[in-house]
């Protein structure tokens, strides 16, 4: 990984075209601001792997193992109600 | 009430009901069928709306909670608008029962819930877990990414949460074990 020092207002370029600016240091917390292109997609990582991962949980395919899976989950009989019945608005 | 939602289930077209050919008035119960999976009876009251769809999916704002009992405790939200979309999940109380975050103001949160302290076990909205079932390796959970439905508004977000020591992809035999679900 490649490793910088920056201060506050200092930036960073990547590529010649995206530029990283540290704007603020409060604590542990960090606030940077991103210039790029229009075809970058810059967003927090953990939404990107949410992203990814929706993508790939849409996609799954009902197996009969699904349904052992659900059985099986049932077998230890866990003392919450299984239904998730909402409450009348 | 400051804003008023579009009806769940008006704007998106539902699909034609199933018949049944033991109850004839079942005709007039609405059902949804995904891929694989259904139909689903659903009553208005298991359509939730998602104002900002969820990472991947923006556009699709109504889902249907539709469980059945030879599914249970997986539940499955199933695109109204789309059907072919659709998500198992599991409550979170069952997977991690001392599962907790902080919702932050200032983070992207739909008209319908409120920052705050939300926990697993609650009764007065429902956190799940979206699973993920891959055909051969096992199925994990995305306990960075917990959805949170307010159980009267019927509204729902997928709350991404970040600095979290959860994995997006926790092993679900892991969970049921009692292991750290880290």
């Amino acid at each position: 990984m490649l490793v910088f020092r920056r201060k506050v207002g200092e930036t960073v370029v990547i590529d010649g075209r995206i530029e990283v600016q540290l704007l603020e240091v409060t604590g542990s917390r960090v606030k940077l601001g991103f210039t790029a292109p229009p075809d970058v997609t810059v967003m927090r990582k953990e939404l990107f792997l949410t992203l990814e991962e929706n993508r790939r949980a849409a996609g799954f395919r009902a197996t009969e193992s699904f349904s052992g899976l659900a059985a099986r989950l049932r077998s230890p009989a866990p003392d919450a109600d299984s239904s998730l019945d909402l409450p009348p608005a | 009430m400051s804003q008023n939602p579009p009806r769940p289930g008006s704007e998106p077209r539902k699909p034609r009901p199933a018949r049944h050919s033991i109850l004839e008035d079942a005709a007039s119960v609405p059902t949804i069928t995904t891929p694989g999976l259904g139909p689903f009876e659903y009553r208005d009251e298991d359509v939730l709306t998602f104002p900002e769809g969820l990472p991947a999916f923006e556009k699709l704002r109504f889902f249907v909670l539709a469980q059945a009992l030879e599914f249970a405790p997986f539940v499955f939200l199933v695109s109204l608008e789309r059907p072919s979309v659709r998500f198992v999940c599991a409550p979170l109380v069952l997977l991690a029962p001392d599962y907790a975050f902080e919702l932050l103001p200032g983070e992207s949160i739909p008209a319908g819930l409120e920052p705050g302290h939300y926990a697993a076990a609650s009764g007065t909205h429902l956190l799940l877990a979206i699973l993920t079932l891959p055909e051969h390796a096992p199925p994990t959970a995305n306990l960075v990414a917990p959805v949170l439905i307010h159980s009267v508004r019927r509204v729902g977000v997928q709350v991404i949460l970040a600095g979290s020591a959860y994995s997006h992809v926790t092993p679900l035999p892991l969970l049921l074990a009692g292991g750290a679900p880290c």
